[in-house]
């Protein structure tokens, strides 16, 4: 019996270990285990077996049958995985064939500039609002201190509707719009659109896009200006940034200043998008003119405050390293999805 | 304006480099563009200067800077040129009719003039600051002009009838032959020089050429006037003539400085033997103005700056300016402006005059202090923002375009001569007619983008754009600028890429994303209504409209494809989809406020249910018959399938539907599904000339 056992166990061992697939060894299961299997038939024989002898032999069969179901079942699951494997390879890809992109929605660099700034003057406690297009020649010019038959309304070339209509300069009549409709403390930027009548050029547009920033209370000081306007450097072009304070003349401002910063290309050292100075200049500052509180009601000797307009094209210009402003409304895509 | 680097150091002294002087000036407020050279290789500074600053027009002005951010003397000794023999009054008469528009006129005659070229030193600097030299006694006026800001204009004496000159305002009807050779007719707003008949000059913008100076003339009549800025700068703008005369003239001029003008030049004259200055002058200036005085306060400059400066610091930097300045016992400045400053008036004015001396960057860098401001917004920025977000989550691309058109906006969509949108505000003075109006809609703008990228072969583009419009008002003075969100698609979806199905985008791409807007922008109760436009498609355009809250419905903009026209015009190569939405209405009905839902309890129950409609009733019209028969236990409808084709009958299609059937508070059993289906499908059999398949 002992013989029979290791023979039968031998030759199984060989059998499992040549199957190739679930079905073989089920084929195995069958024949060695079956009802009517070797080992089964092993069991039958038991009952003319010696008490004493058919003790033991049952013990052997009983691990034969034990020991054989293991075998069957490991392999199986050698198979098993086996055959994932082979099923995963077949399903194998080029990996570095491209991927599908979902559309992606692309905001306009000038949108995205104007978000920028609005961002950091909130943070600073100011506000958005915006104002006509169209706009009087009242807001535009004359509230602003430039009276009619003066110089200073040569510096901006205007379009005008009618004698009284124009489209606006600048986003500075929505300072004025601004203080006529609330006292003071008054805390806002102005995101918009104006226009000249320039030639157009790689730097100039008849349409183009400001920001106005106005802060009016007591006690606002030149020197806040200068910090405010230095924080906003550090934020949009980057912590190294600097500011400089140039006199200028607006008539709107008084003191008024032009103000630089260091340049986005050299950092500062000279190269030829700065002329070699390290600096650009990106905006008009100044002290609101006395005679433009006055105008809108406010008294200067109480009340003080100061303004602000950068020109938003050439901000992304020098953020996104964009050569021609016309480029901007151009929309071609694929300038547009570049950046 | 130009200034040779050598000419300033007659007038300061200094060794620093030109480019040094350059970065002073700057940064004291006299913007200096660039450092070149001239033809000997001399260096020139090109300067901007600002309209309230003409005293630095000049040679003198720009030294007085220089001396002032250096704090060194200027030098400059006043001359004196009293001339001999025969007097100037004995010679010429002078009158002012007009003291309001001329309050100053200084006449001289210079006699034994010998006309001819003027010294090479003189033409050097005058080519240098761009002034072409003419003739000695031209070179003197102008050299003059350029030294010390004052313009002067040289008479051939013996051709001013009547040896007289009256200035006054110009009759109806006169007219004057300019330097320059042009006629130019005059009227009662320009202010001219004439003799006892005629003008002989424009006063303050350019002389007659009857009276010029030729080669010929032996006795030359010298003037050295002032005149109202705003009449000169009228003039110029009226006449289109900018002279270097005008430019200077019509920023407002000391009346003083024509006295300096006059004696500089005539002291040329006789060093540079031109001609015999006769003595004395003819000086008419009937309302001599009184010297200015101004009480400044240092605490209000030191708070206004944010700097701490003593009252004798001040005095000193105005000083360093030649502006004199003194500290009184209660600690006030007394300040006395100069003539040649006639830009100082205020206190803000002194206040940056000693801020920009004493240097803007020394100034701190603080915060505001103080309450923050109340909130506020603007009106629409809100429904902007959320618009923009929306459509670039929806995938599109966002745009800018110009808001100035032409003409060409209407042809390019189509528009018909009766088009209402063709009431546009125009622009008086427009650069070209392509940009002289502004836009009334943006779909030529939106169409103007997709056909140029067309053009460049970007064949796919779904692009949208938030900007105004400007719809002019009856009556009013400013047009409404209404906000508009616009956009336009065509090309492939997906665009291009492999083992997926490529295929037009349609006009139902488009319409899902109007739908997929106003469901994220809150607007609801929103549906489409066929209409047709000029500019698109006959069979497939939309109008948009919402029966959200009180009220008729709302039309909230339209959609549709282009027509082929205008398609075959922008040389699509395929079909283009456009649409507009007006932000305002949206923004008064949009509630984007919503309650969260929680996920439902009770398994739902799926219904599928496919007619056969005939296509002319709407598919409106059977999901509405769907829902209203489905009632409260139909959570949602969605059409699967359309289908027109051989198993169905001409002229009907076949819709299939799935209905999602759940209850609130229990699980739907298969028998009450069922009765939903059957109840379904007797409305539409019965409203909607339906045929179900069962
Ligand atoms: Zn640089």
């Amino acid at each position: 019996m002992r013989q029979q056992v290791a023979a039968i166990q031998d030759a199984m061992a060989r059998e499992v270990k040549a199957a190739g697939t679930t079905v073989q060894l089920d084929e195995l299961r069958r024949k060695y285990l079956g009802r009517k299997g070797m080992v089964a038939r092993l069991f039958d024989e038991l009952s003319r077996l010696e008490p004493d002898e058919r003790r033991e032999s049952g013990r052997l069969l009983n691990e034969l049958k034990a020991r054989c179901e293991e075998m069957i079942s490991r392999r199986r699951a050698e198979i098993e995985r086996e055959e994932t494997r082979q099923a995963l390879s077949r399903e194998t890809i080029d990996v570095t064939m491209p991927g599908r992109r979902p559309p992606l929605g692309r905001k306009h660099p000038i949108s995205r500039v104007f978000d920028e700034l609005k961002e950091i003057f909130l943070r600073m406690g100011f506000e958005a609002v915006d104002g006509p297009e169209v706009e009087l020649d009242y807001y535009n010019f004359e509230a602003l201190n430039i009276p009619h038959n003066h110089p200073a309304r040569d510096i901006q070339d205007t379009f005008y509707v009618t004698d009284e209509v124009l489209l606006r300069t600048h986003t500075s009549p929505v300072q004025i719009r601004t203080m006529e409709g609330r006292r003071p403390p008054i805390r806002v930027i102005v995101p918009g659109r104006a226009y000249r009548s320039d030639a157009t050029d790689a730097s100039h547009s008849p349409v183009f896009h400001q920001l106005e920033g106005l802060a009016v209370d007591r006690g606002v000081r030149f020197s806040d200006l200068r910090g405010t306007l230095a924080l906003w450097a550090k934020e949009f072009f980057g912590p190294d940034t600097k500011v400089r304070f140039r006199p200028h003349y607006f008539p709107f401002t008084e003191p008024s200043a032009e103000v630089d910063v260091t340049c986005v290309m050299c950092g500062g050292h000279g190269c030829r998008l700065c002329k070699m100075t390290g600096w650009l200049e990106v905006m008009g500052a100044g002290m609101v003119h006395p005679r433009v509180l006055e105008n809108v009601g406010y008294d200067p000797r109480e009340l003080s405050g100061f303004a602000f307009g950068m020109g938003v094209d050439r901000l992304v210009m020098l953020k996104y390293g964009v050569s021609d402003i016309r480029l901007l409304l151009e929309n071609d895509m694929r300038f547009l999805k570049s950046i | 304006m130009r200034v040779p680097y050598s000419w300033l150091k007659e007038y300061v002294e200094f060794d620093e480099s030109p480019g040094e002087i350059a970065n002073i000036l700057t940064m004291t407020g006299t913007k200096v563009e660039s450092v070149e050279s001239d033809d000997g290789g001399e260096a020139v500074l090109d300067l901007e200067i600002t309209p309230n600053r003409p005293d630095c027009l000049s040679v003198i002005g720009i030294a007085r800077e220089i001396a002032a951010a250096l704090g060194r003397p200027l030098k400059f000794v006043p001359v004196a040129a009293e001339g001999k023999g025969a007097a100037t009054r004995e010679l010429v008469s002078v009158e002012i009719q007009d003291p309001e528009l001329a309050p100053r006129y200084i006449a001289r005659v210079i006699r034994n003039v010998k006309v001819g070229p003027s010294p090479l030193w003189m033409q050097k600097r005058l080519k240098a600051c761009g002034i072409r030299p003419i003739c000695n006694v031209v070179d003197i006026t102008n050299y003059v002009m350029l030294e010390c800001g004052q313009p002067l204009h040289a008479f051939d004496y013996d051709k001013i009838r009547g040896h007289k000159i009256i200035v006054r305002r110009a009759k109806p009807g006169e007219q004057i032959v300019t330097l320059d050779g042009e006629t130019r007719a005059l009227d009662r707003d320009i202010l001219v020089i004439a003799d006892e008949d005629t003008p002989v000059a424009i006063a303050g913008v350019m002389g007659g050429l009857d009276t010029e100076v030729t080669w010929d003339t032996s006795t030359v009549l010298l003037e050295s006037a002032n005149f109202s800025g705003s009449s000169i700068w009228r003039t110029s703008k009226r006449l289109k003539l900018r002279t270097e005369a005008s430019l200077r003239f019509d920023k407002g001029l000391d009346p003083e400085l024509a006295v300096l003008g006059q004696s500089m030049a005539c002291e040329l004259f006789s060093r540079l033997g031109v001609g015999e200055v006769a003595s004395g002058w003819v000086d008419v200036y009937p309302r001599p103005e009184a010297p200015r005085m101004f009480v400044l306060d240092p605490g209000r400059v030191n708070r206004l700056l944010g700097v701490q400066l003593t009252p004798g610091d001040m005095a000193a930097l105005l000083e360093r300016l030649q502006i004199p300045a003194k500290v009184g016992r209660d600690g006030t400045i007394a300040v006395e402006v100069p003539g040649f400053r006639r830009d100082l008036s205020i206190e803000a004015d002194f206040v940056e005059e000693i801020a920009r001396l004493y240097g803007y960057e020394r100034v701190a860098a603080t915060t505001l202090e103080g309450p923050l401001p109340e909130r506020i917004e603007a009106p629409f920025a809100p429904i902007e923002t959320s618009s923009r977000e929306i459509m670039l989550r929806l995938g599109l691309d966002e745009v800018v375009t110009s808001s100035l058109v032409g003409p060409w906006a209407f042809d390019l969509i189509n528009l018909p001569a009766e088009s209402p949108l063709k009431c546009a505000v125009k622009i008086a003075n427009p650069l070209a007619e392509d940009e002289s109006m502004l836009r009334t809609t943006l779909i030529p703008s939106i169409v103007a983008v997709l056909r140029r990228n067309s053009d460049r072969d970007v064949p796919n583009v779904r692009c949208f754009e938030i900007g105004r419009v400007y719809i002019p008002v009856e009556g009013g003075r400013q047009p409404e600028e209404r906000r508009i969100l616009a956009g336009g698609l065509m090309g492939n979806l997906p665009e291009a890429t492999w083992g997926v199905e490529r295929r037009k985008i349609d006009f139902f791409d488009a319409k899902g994303i109007i739908e997929a807007y106003l469901d994220e922008v809150g607007v609801e109760d929103y549906y489409f209504e066929r209409f047709t436009h000029p500019s698109l498609h006959p069979g497939r355009a939309a109008l948009i409209w919402s029966r959200h809250g009180e009220g008729p419905p709302r039309e909230l903009g339209f959609l549709g494809e282009l027509s082929p026209e205008v398609s075959k015009n922008c040389g699509f190569p395929s079909r283009v989809y456009v649409f507009e939405l007006d932000l305002g209405t949206i923004a008064s009905l949009a509630s984007p406020r919503k309650v969260a839902l929680e996920p439902p309890r009770f398994p739902a129950v799926a219904r599928d249910i496919a007619m056969v409609v005939p296509l002319d009733v709407s598919y409106r019209h059977v999901e509405d018959a769907i829902r209203d028969a489905a009632g409260e236990l139909l959570e949602d409808v969605t059409l699967f399938d359309e289908y027109t084709g051989p198993q169905v009958p001409e002229g009907h299609h076949s819709l299939a539907f799935r209905m999602v059937l759940r209850a609130r508070e229990k699980t739907l059993t298969d028998e009450e599904a069922n009765r939903v289906w059957e109840a379904v499908a007797e409305r539409v059999t019965r409203d909607c000339k339906a045929t179900v398949r069962r």
